[in-house]
């Protein structure tokens, strides 16, 4: 049991350091600011990003429930 | 090619919402506990345990353990910095629901072994005739406990019918959430609104204000129409957002309100929503930390006492875990408490740990990118300041140029509904290939 805790931790501490390693992302750094956020506001008043991104959003649901229910029927041989 | 694109995105799309989903909860539970730090942090220097410099340099859950760990230890009372309305001792502040006390007065019967409210009111009665207010003798006040709720908490009027050999009737308004302070002659309304309208059974209605309706001073002067609610002096009207009577039903409360924690040098108000995951706030740039710009002397307001104490009560029932336990004491407090955040406090909050590196956080980012492009839309302005020094011997100096698109509403509307169309085309076009090739 202890063998496997010391094991468990060993590859936590592996782990921890790995996270150190690799880069943060620069995401978090832009969605922190808010001069970005407010000329995304004034992009968003000529061109309506977002409501475009909540249009594919639904299109890409739409596609991929097609999908899902062309596989189910080939897969009941229902259509070829 | 293109299909196989298309699908790959509507997988990661879906999967994207049931990461969000369980991101959220999360993250809701984390910006809870980034809003309750910030106050806890005020309340660790106002109890006097500990110097600002001392919780400056704590981290959030050093700040929630030490709380803890002083309430139970007894080294930290919330009962006497906020006491309970039920507490009675002269010179400390209590606060009760007006509304509250008029509709359960018997829950106050015991309070100093009278009636508090009807103690008030004879109080405020003898007043009143002390300094002629009332000319006459009243014969049969009666409270009649209308409750009009305008949107800034309860207005209770109650009547007294004065004798002049007609019917007359004089009503009063008392705005919710007034703060009363013992003191050694008995019960101060402060902080309360008091508009009076006489209707003296001729003639039409009187309308006058009050100035003073008890003993010693208005700490703070409000004089308000009750026909315009908006112009409501913020100071004498305190609430925040879960005002509730006894029985759990919300009373309706202006949802544009927001109380200052403070303000800033320059004199903006500064307020919770604006407060940043560790407790700092940033106006213009400038980042401020909470010892600069929050204000002990708030927490002697109602509104925020309720706030707090449900934050401590909810700590006291808690299962507080070890002080390196930091999610169950989100989990436990998160599910005890039921707080009105400000929304824009979840997207300041990053998970941590293997969710913010490179290339285990694209998830996150993908999400968090798409909620960046979902700002409201808003009117471009650009200020520039110009140094034109002098011109002709005439000294004209700095001025700011401010260039606005407002005037081009119109025009935008038009650009919006083109892209809208020509973005719905596109993916007319599209969802024909890909059915038609799908199908095939």
């Amino acid at each position: 049991m202890d063998f496997l805790s010391s094991i468990g931790e060993t590859v936590s501490s592996i782990g921890d350091k790995i996270i150190e390693i690799l880069p943060r992302s620069p995401i978090s750094f832009i969605d922190s600011n808010p001069k970005i956020k407010e000329y995304i506001s004034f992009m968003n008043w000529f061109i309506p990003v977002d409501t475009m991104i909540a249009m594919t959003e639904a299109w890409l649901t739409a596609i991929f429930i097609y999908y899902v229910v062309q596989v189910i029927l080939r897969w009941a041989k229902i259509v070829e | 090619m293109l299909k196989k694109v298309i699908a790959v995105l509507a997988a990661l799309l879906i999967v994207s919402r049931i990461v969000l989903m369980g991101v959220s909860a999360a993250m809701v539970g984390a910006g809870v506990m980034v809003g309750i730090v910030a106050i806890l942090a005020a309340a660790l220097v106002a109890s006097g345990q500990y110097t600002e410099a001392q919780v400056d340099g704590m981290s959030r859950n050093e700040i929630v353990w030490s709380v803890k760990n002083g309430i139970d230890n007894g080294t930290i009372d919330p009962k006497k910095k906020f006491p309970n309305p039920d507490k009675n001792t002269v010179g400390d502040f209590a606060t009760i629901s007006i509304v509250d006390a008029l509709f359960n007065s018997d829950r106050f019967a015991d309070w100093n072994g009278k009636n508090v409210i009807d103690n008030a009111i004879d109080e405020t009665l003898a007043d009143w005739i002390n300094n002629n207010v009332l000319a006459e003798e009243i014969v049969n006040p009666v409270l009649k406990g209308d409750v009009d709720m305008r949107g800034y908490g309860a207005l209770v009027k109650f009547e007294i019918h004065r004798d002049y050999g007609v019917q007359s009737y004089t009503y009063y308004y008392f705005v919710e959430y007034a703060l009363l302070q013992f003191n050694d002659i008995g019960f101060v309304f402060s902080g309360s609104d008091v508009h009076q309208i006489s209707y003296p059974g001729w003639g039409d209605a009187v309308e006058s204000d009050i100035s003073s309706v008890s003993q010693g001073t208005f700490p703070y002067s409000c004089y308000n129409k009750i026909a315009d609610p908006i112009s409501i002096d913020g100071r004498c009207v305190t609430f925040y957002g879960d005002v509730r009577f006894e029985d759990g039903t919300k009373v309706d409360t202006a949802d544009e309100y927001e109380y200052p924690l403070g303000e800033t040098e320059d004199g903006t108000k500064v307020t919770v929503d604006m407060l940043n995951p560790d407790a700092t706030v940033t106006v213009d740039g400038v980042t401020e930390k909470p010892s600069d710009y929050i204000n002990i002397e708030y927490y002697t307001d109602p509104a925020v006492i309720d706030l707090l104490q449900q934050i401590l009560n909810a700590l006291d029932n808690a299962n507080v875990a070890a002080p390196d336990d930091t999610k169950d004491i989100v989990d436990d407090i998160a599910g005890d408490v039921s707080l009105d955040i400000a929304s824009e406090l979840t997207d300041y909050v990053v998970p941590k740990g293997i969710a913010t590196v490179f290339p285990f956080c694209l998830p996150w980012d993908f999400v968090r990118g798409m909620k960046l492009m979902f700002e409201k839309p808003k009117v471009p302005e650009f200020k520039f300041e110009l140094d034109f020094g002098s011109i002709c011997g005439f000294e004209i100096g700095k001025k700011e140029i401010v260039i606005s698109f407002e005037d081009w509403e119109p025009l935008a509307v038009i650009c919006r509904w083109l892209f809208l169309i020509m973005f719905s085309y596109t993916l007319i076009l599209l969802t024909g290939k890909i059915v038609k090739g799908a199908g095939a």
